[in-house]
């Protein structure tokens, strides 16, 4: 069987990985309701408030905040609790699972909180013993897919992931679209 | 204006049902309603149209809004060789788009000819051992004609490049604008003694034939066009053939058998509604265009006691050699943006590796293209699009995401695939749909020689990336493939019915009133971006199919 790895790698890739569940039309029917549930300041649906406390926990060390915004100011964690509970329902156990073992590991050091609690520098040396589970790659997908994803499933506030990238949103554009089409010296006379 | 929709009773045969709306599906069904014929498009996916499109990437690539990786409705399984287990892979493993218009929807449009030698290399080079490498029984010249009808039917934008195969007429279209990533191609390509050109593309640049030109969005590879202007059978061919007021597209219509009556003709197609219900729909003859996956799984799931092993497959190739066109992936960061997400994926080709030379050892050739690949969409950039010796996340991820996205771009090469008996498509054994039909089970292993021409133009890639200017370059390793877009050959044509399925005029050689026509009719796989064949094929066909039916020979 292909490993997720290899599968990443494989370049007859038309496109990324997934994750396994695949009811889209779910999302398309709650999506906007995600982003207002964020917005208000809603209830999670999904997740008790514990673990949704952990999970964003995790996911604001997979992107810091600093200079730039991260995943707390993309509110990264409303959209995990939309996806966990609509296309990646599939995935919440193994997310709840995954936390409970993180807190099992907190414990085992003596520590007496949740994950949440932990300073950055005890919280990254937990993530570092975890990174290549399967619950860490979903942590990671859903913290990626919530950062840039359209603000309506509840992530990317403001457009705060696009901005970190560059990547600006417009219904189109017209050339010169970078820096070296844009030069009036750029080489492509000839073969036009 | 819009012209009322036309509605066949299913009880009275048409003149053609044919399956599937996709590239070719929508070049027929335009060509026999226009010709006067009564025709009924059965299409498992949904009427979307322009409008019902979005930029949406979690909904329409991450979950596969229009594409098969529904792994509820459309699922597949995978394997490397017969004696392997196939699992459910992460990813569908042959992906193609289940909308009207099918796959030519959310394709990039990247409009290649075949050349001479890609009908007759076999004659070339002789036979390679271990392969069903073959001849076409058709040649460039025959086809010519039916490239420049697509060129001027649907609109293809682009430029004559230095090796192109004869042209009977210019393009339509020029070229689209160059992206930077183009630019940069051009400079690398040029530093390193090679004759980069324009990439045709199946997109407007201008407006033509009432349709808008494209207004750059990048939301392209994956995405349905929201404008109209990307030349998908759905913006061009489909709403042509409806407007004869002969031509149903009949959608969520999936089709699960073709039933023969007691003098081996096929009388029926069977099929299942949005609801499942099971429907019928009665003609005179049936074409499938369902692409190189699905066609080949009906053709299995029909047999009978009179076709045991499946319609059309007395030799025993249909989901045999099956092509993928193998690829390679090279990134190159740049000191200056190149906002590459922006637009059409590619605008400019490398096309001097295109034929085979002995010299390197192996058969086989390729182009090279510059493109942002997957990172044209933010997510996939960040699953895909950084180099993968840095960390995954913590501060120092972050920076990288921010720094690369519009400094990045791809040198991607594509190849020829030898046709192996061994890569197939077959019925899986235990895996079923929602309807309980078999899912797909696809099989494929590459020949040694596509992954040696795929690292052979990697190789180039990174020579243009460097002359270019490059700050960082990375490749992505040459595997064997474990998905394909190109889905070709699992139907091949052929004048001698032990070796092939179809006929030159795409007739199978079995049942006379059982055309096939889609990618599955390939022989040999070209070089990369078959489309262009496959409509050229389909207008080809179509004539033949028209003029069988006039003289009451179907
Ligand atoms: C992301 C992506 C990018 C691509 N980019 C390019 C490119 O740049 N250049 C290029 O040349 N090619 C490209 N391709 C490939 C191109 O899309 C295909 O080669 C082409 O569309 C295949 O045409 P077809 O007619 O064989 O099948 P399709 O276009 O796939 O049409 C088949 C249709 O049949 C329908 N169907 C299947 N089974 C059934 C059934 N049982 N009942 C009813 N309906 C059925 C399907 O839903 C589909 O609509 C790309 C593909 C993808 C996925
Ligand atoms: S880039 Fe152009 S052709 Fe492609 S989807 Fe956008 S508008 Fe359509």
């Amino acid at each position: 069987m292909t490993s997720r790895r290899e599968f990443l790698q494989s370049t007859g890739a038309v496109l990324g990985t997934t994750w396994l569940a695949t009811r889209w039309s779910e999302v398309l029917a709650t999506g906007t309701a995600a982003g207002r549930a964020r917005d208000d300041a809603k209830p999670f649906v999904a997740l008790a408030a514990a673990d949704a406390a952990d999970l964003a926990a995790i996911a604001e060390r997979i992107i810091p905040s600093g200079e730039t915004p991260g995943a707390r100011e993309a509110g990264v964690i409303w959209f995990m609790d939309q996806a966990l509970s609509g296309f990646m329902s599939a995935a919440l156990g193994l997310v709840t699972s995954g936390l409970a073992d993180l807190n099992r590991r907190v414990l085992a050091e003596g520590l007496e909180t949740r994950f949440v609690g932990l300073d950055a520098q005890a919280q990254d040396r937990l993530l570092t013993a975890i990174e290549a589970e399967p619950f860490f790659e979903a942590v990671h997908f859903m913290t990626l897919a919530g950062l840039f994803a359209m603000p309506a499933h509840g992530g990317n506030r403001d457009h705060v992931g696009w901005k970190l990238i560059g990547f600006e949103h417009a219904h189109g554009w017209q050339p010169p679209f970078g820096y070296y089409d844009g030069r009036a010296d750029k080489d492509n006379g000839e073969s036009t | 204006m819009t012209t009322p929709r036309v509605r066949f009773a299913h009880r009275k045969p048409v003149d053609f049902a044919i399956v599937g709306s996709g590239a070719a599906g929508g070049v027929l069904a335009r060509e026999l309603s226009t010709a006067g014929f009564d025709v009924v498009v059965l299409e498992q996916g949904s009427y979307r149209r322009a409008e019902d499109f979005s930029h949406d990437e979690l909904s329409v690539i991450i979950q596969h809004e229009i594409s098969s990786g529904a792994s509820g409705t459309w699922p597949q399984t995978f394997r490397r060789a017969a004696d392997q287990k196939s699992v459910i892979p992460e990813f569908p493993a042959a992906y193609y788009a289940t909308t009207v218009g099918g796959s030519s929807v959310h394709f990039s449009g990247n409009y290649w000819r075949l050349r001479p030698v890609d009908f007759n290399e076999r004659s070339r080079l002789g036979a390679i051992k271990g392969t069903g490498f073959a001849d076409w029984p058709l040649s460039y010249d025959e086809l010519e004609p039916y490239y420049t009808r697509v060129d001027w039917e649907i609109g293809v934008s682009g430029a004559p490049g230095p090796f192109d195969p004869p042209r009977s007429r210019p393009y339509p279209l020029p070229p689209m604008p160059v992206k930077s990533s183009g630019v940069l191609l051009e400079r690398g390509a040029r530093a390193v003694g090679l004759h980069p050109q324009v990439a045709p593309v199946a997109v407007l640049s201008r407006p033509f034939n009432g349709r808008a030109p494209c207004i750059h969005c990048g939301f392209c590879m994956g995405f349905g066009c929201e404008t109209g202007a990307k030349s998908s059978a759905l913006a061009t061919m489909i709403p042509q053939a409806e407007a004869t007021g002969r031509c149903e597209i009949r959608p969520e219509s999936t089709v699960y058998r073709l039933e023969t009556d007691g003098r081996g003709r096929i009388g029926e197609v069977l099929y299942y509604d949005r609801d499942g219900g099971e429907q019928s729909q009665r003609a005179r003859c049936v074409i499938v265009a369902a692409n190189g996956a699905e066609t080949p799984r009906l053709l299995l799931a029909s047999e009978s006691s009179r076709f045991p092993d499946g319609l059309a497959n007395g030799s025993g190739k249909v989901g045999r050699y099956l092509m993928f066109n193998a690829h390679s992936v090279t990134h190159g960061v740049f000191d200056h943006a190149l906002n590459d997400y922006k637009s059409v994926q590619c605008s400019r080709i490398v096309h001097d590796f295109y034929e085979t030379d002995e010299k390197r050892g192996f058969y086989g050739g390729g182009g090279i293209d510059g493109r942002p690949f997957l990172s044209a969409t933010p997510i996939l950039y960040a699953l895909n699009g950084l180099p993968p010796d840095g960390p995954r996340w913590g501060a120092q991820y972050k920076a990288r995401l921010a720094e690369m996205f519009t400094r990045k771009m791809v040198v991607a090469g594509s190849t020829t695939s030898l046709p192996l008996e061994t890569n197939t498509i077959t019925l899986d054994p235990e895996l079923r749909d929602p309807w309980g039909r078999s899912a797909i089970r696809v099989t494929y292993r590459d020949h040694p020689d596509d992954l040696a021409m795929a690292t052979f133009l990697q190789d180039r890639a990174v020579d243009i990336l460097e002359a270019a200017g490059a700050n960082r370059i990375w490749r992505e390793p040459v595997l064997p493939s474990t998905i394909g877009a190109h889905l070709l050959g699992t139907c091949r044509m052929g004048d001698d019915p032990e070796t092939s399925v179809v006929d030159r005029y795409h007739r199978s050689h079995e049942i006379r009133n059982l055309f096939v026509c889609d990618g599955s009719s390939f022989v040999s796989s070209g070089r990369g971006q078959p489309t262009m064949t496959i409509q050229a094929l389909a207008f080809r066909a179509a004539g033949h199919i028209a003029r069988f039916a006039r003289a009451g020979e179907i």
